[in-house]
């Protein structure tokens, strides 16, 4: 499996070396984007030192946080969900399942995005220098790791699920961009929503979690929702998979 | 009439989908919402009731007419023209008995005209433009006018660029990010140090920051002709870059495709 991987970023490699121009504006876009919600942070805390507990560094830490667990999501698996879209309305998935190979876990690592492996090394230093200030010890350094590759599951298992309805629903392109609209929504303190939000998004679809509990990590507030958390990844990956198997049933070829 | 086919077209094709229609505004109204929670916080926690002159409840106001604002000045015809480049399909609609920009024009309208609408609405029952005599309410739909017309125009300018670059999409998230900054769509730009004032009368600034605050009845009849006539300034220098650019653009064009 290591071996087939191994190809297959070479060859998302190669691809990315050909489209350069692109390469340097997506990695540019990212900056953007990320340099605007620092900008924004700055206009809310020009205002107050706190909010809800939280002073401009953590806050900082939060959207970097999030932005970091995005980013890394977006360099390992979006390119081969942008992909299996095509793959699933255009009926072309033959190929890989006539292959020796977990077809689940090849089309979801069929390429990486490696205009995002840029931005994903940015916020990762900038990352750095914030924890660094932040002196989390060592066993919360741990966890917050740990919190960071729970939260990655999360993001890919739910783009995973909304990829595969692709098998019965046709021409909703926008359903695909709603993890990523709620895991934007989620990069703030889950403490400025209202009880009855900050519960849902907590507990039931614990988007809010995800992006909360390694900020708290990260400066030493260390809480048992990553247990949560984790869970929860866990059973919405082994429902992609179950959709995923469901879907293949429903699948028409088209070569 | 052939034009107001056109915008009829654009009006269905914006409905006919509404699926995307439906999610789209629901992916506004989500980001629309998280930026009011955390402006509501940033009130409570300064111990502020108002920012730059701004109450929390027009803040809120403020929030979502800006994104409503956001989906009608829409980007949209750079790209649409763009494929006319690429494809070669611009030859077709040049032997046309029509006039492309205009027609542009009334596709754009068609378009937003559901954003349109609300934004409308919102002025007439929101807003106290109407409530403050008729010199007030003529000089705020001339500059709502001027306003549409001169982003229109902007954004034509910019589709020009179409006939040397092969690629444009780069442009929607540049767009995007100029209308969040820019435009007062991720905070008002009042909120800013004054060293930052002259940044309100910038294109994006006045189709998204000045057009809300009219709404909120916060801009002097002195204030609505200022950005009047920087709207007027703004659409003349579209229409020169749109005078002197397109000719050579069109000469450059080798039609592939048609």
């Amino acid at each position: 499996m290591l071996k087939i991987y191994r190809v297959l970023v070479t060859q998302s490699l190669a691809e990315t070396m050909t489209y350069r121009v692109t390469t340097v504006l997506t990695a540019l876009f990212g900056v953007l984007f990320y340099a605007i919600e620092l900008i924004t942070g700055g206009v809310y805390f020009s205002f107050t030192p706190t909010i809800y507990g939280w002073n401009f560094l953590d806050y900082l830490n939060l959207i970097t946080t999030a932005n970091l667990i995005s980013y890394a999501y977006q360099f390992l698996f979006v390119a081969g969900h942008e992909d299996l879209v095509d793959q699933i309305l255009d009926g072309n998935l033959d190929y890989s399942l006539l292959r020796p190979v977990n077809s689940y876990w090849f089309h979801a690592c069929y390429r990486v995005d490696f205009p995002s492996l840029v931005t994903l090394l940015l916020t990762g230093g900038i990352e750095g220098v914030i924890l660094s200030k932040l002196h989390p010890t060592p066993l919360n350094l741990f966890l917050y790791l740990v919190a960071v590759l729970v939260g990655i599951g999360f993001v890919f298992a739910l783009n995973q699920i909304m990829v595969t309805l692709a098998f019965w629903v046709d021409g909703l392109s926008a359903l695909n961009g709603l993890p990523e609209d709620l895991m934007d929504a989620s990069a703030r303190p889950a403490k400025i929503y209202p009880r009855v939000i900050q519960q849902l998004f907590l507990w039931v679809i614990p988007s809010l979690a995800i992006t909360n509990v390694p900020a708290q990590f990260g400066h030493n507030q260390p809480t048992w929702l990553l247990l949560w958390t984790a869970l929860v990844t866990g059973v919405l990956l082994v429902i992609s998979y179950i959709e995923w198997q469901r879907g293949l049933l429903k699948y028409v070829s088209a070569n | 009439m052939k034009y107001w086919l056109t915008c009829q077209n654009a009006l269905m094709a914006t409905l006919a989908y509404r699926g995307n229609l439906v999610l789209n505004l629901l992916t506004t109204a989500v980001n629309v919402m998280v930026t009011i929670f955390m402006w509501l916080a940033v009130y409570n926690f300064s111990g502020r009731s108002d920012i730059a002159g701004i109450q929390p409840n027009q803040m809120v106001i403020y929030l979502i007419v800006v994104n409503v604002l956001a989906l009608i000045f829409s980007a949209e015809p750079i790209f649409k023209f763009s494929g006319l480049v690429r494809s070669g399909n611009l030859s077709v609609v040049l032997m046309r008995p029509i006039n492309y920009f205009i027609q542009s024009f009334w596709d754009y309208l068609g378009r937003g005209l559901p954003f349109l609408v609300i934004y409308g609405l919102a002025t007439g029952f929101i807003s106290p433009v109407f409530r403050r005599g008729l010199l007030y309410a003529l000089a705020s739909l001339l500059l709502m006018g001027l306003t549409y017309g001169m982003f229109f125009l902007m954004i034509t300018a910019i589709s020009l660029c179409s006939f040397w670059l092969v690629q444009v999409w780069p442009l929607r998230p540049v767009l995007s990010a100029l209308f969040l900054l820019l435009g007062g769509q991720a905070f008002p730009l009042q909120v800013l140090p004054p060293t930052f004032a002259w940044l309100i009368y910038n294109p994006f600034s006045l189709a998204g920051n000045q057009l809300t605050l009219l709404l909120l009845g916060k801009l002097s009849l002195n204030q609505i002709l200022l950005a009047g006539g920087w709207a007027l300034g703004w659409a003349v220098v579209a229409l020169g870059i749109l005078k002197i650019v397109w000719p050579r653009g069109i000469r450059s064009y080798e039609g592939v495709g048609s």
